[in-house]
């Protein structure tokens, strides 16, 4: 954003960008504008991030005219998801019995890994519309919990660890606590610290949902 | 379970989860690379008796150098090959598997586990800043910078 500024001659900008919200002032000689966007949706579009710098860049080359760049800003933040649902669900599939062979399971468990991963996805975005993030990822992980539970006792699974870890592959933030870590060393506190308390909020809900079927099924063996 | 079975999961599972990054379909292949890469490479390192977070720092480091140099070559932004090819070396299962331990009354175990994941998180994380600073020193250099355009690349703009 401070580049777009500069290279449209705009003597100066100021951008704060944390994970809750953007702010931006940009300063001439007789106005200042400022401008706030409070975030409440969070997720990871890489596909948008690189079509975004490609906008940048053209600016910065001075290929394109204030309005231009907006139009296909616009367009990018309209744009419909780049791959359809059923694509992501077989991608959740995928690499929930991928990440669960890998890490332990035997050959056995693919399939229910696969099918954990779409209980899941379907679980969690069917219900991250209505409820807030953490309880829906504690269902997600409840639901997938009690999957590999009964594919254990159906036969069709070798072990519930690993199917397990198939299922919450899916969910945890691994990837948020190394963003965190990541805004922290540049600088970003803000922005370090919120990521870090996010991603620590998301790993306590998938290690409830997990445990309190886990509990629950200890618990009937004993009865 | 042989080495190419576990190849061929391992470039299935980076690709997947970079789909579900939403990343531009022309980078699916290179981050299933990366990702294969980043899991091989952390394995081979502890094998050779790498400690975790060297193994995991090391890692990250080799990745990000390679995604910075098809980042160029692409055209793409670093953080589009980066951050799927880290994943598989993430932390998340240990942080959840420290929080299953405090639900769990397990504290002691929690604590350490969750340790553990801040400082693979930050060996990671050291990784991919150390090899962004490298190539932003060679950015500077005009006689590199004429060779990756005249190679039909481009020079990221101070990439995070």
């Amino acid at each position: 954003m401070v580049r777009l500024g500069i290279a449209y001659g705009v003597p100066s900008v100021n951008a704060f960008c944390t994970p809750t919200g953007i702010f931006l002032t940009v300063s001439t000689e007789d106005e200042v504008v400022t401008e706030l966007v409070a975030i409440d949706r969070r997720g990871t579009d890489l596909g948008r991030v690189a079509e975004i710098n490609e906008v940048s860049r053209q600016v910065e080359r001075g290929a394109l005219s204030v309005d231009e760049a907006a139009d296909l800003l616009e367009a990018i933040a309209a744009a419909p998801p780049p791959y359809p649902f059923w694509v992501h669900l077989l991608a959740r599939g995928t690499s929930c019995a991928a990440w669960s062979l890998l890490l332990g399971g035997k050959a056995a468990d693919f399939l229910p890994a696969m099918v954990a991963g779409f209980i899941v996805h379907l679980v969690v975005s069917g219900l991250s519309t209505r409820l807030p993030n953490f309880l829906a990822i504690y269902f997600g992980a409840l639901v997938g919990a009690l999957w590999a539970v009964l594919a254990v006792n159906l036969g069709v699974g070798s072990e519930v660890a690993a199917l397990v870890v198939g299922v919450i592959i899916p969910l945890v933030p691994g990837m948020a606590m190394t963003n965190a870590v990541r805004d922290l060393i540049a600088g970003d506190l803000v922005a370090g610290v919120a990521r870090g308390a996010e991603a620590l909020l998301v790993a306590v809900a998938i290690a409830s949902g997990v445990w309190s079927v886990l509990a629950a099924s200890r618990f009937a063996v004993f009865l | 379970m042989t080495g190419w079975s576990e190849l061929l999961l391992c470039l299935l599972g980076a690709a997947s989860t970079s789909l579900l990054f939403n990343v531009p379909r022309r980078t699916i292949i290179p981050c299933a690379l990366l990702g294969t890469l980043a899991f091989f490479a952390s394995l081979e390192l502890s094998a050779r008796g790498v400690s975790m977070l060297g193994a995991n720092f090391l890692a990250a480091l080799t990745v990000a150098l390679f995604s910075e140099v098809f980042a160029r070559l692409m055209r793409i932004p670093v953080t589009c090959l980066a951050v799927p090819g880290v994943i598989p070396l993430a932390p998340g299962v240990t942080l959840y598997r420290a929080m299953y331990a405090f639900v769990a009354d397990r504290s002691d175990e929690g604590y350490t586990l969750a340790v553990t994941t801040v400082l693979i998180a930050a060996a990671i994380s050291a990784g991919l800043v150390l090899a962004g600073s490298i190539f932003r020193l060679f950015d500077r250099n005009r006689w590199i910078r004429e060779r990756v355009i005249a190679a039909g690349g481009t020079i990221p703009p101070d990439s995070d």
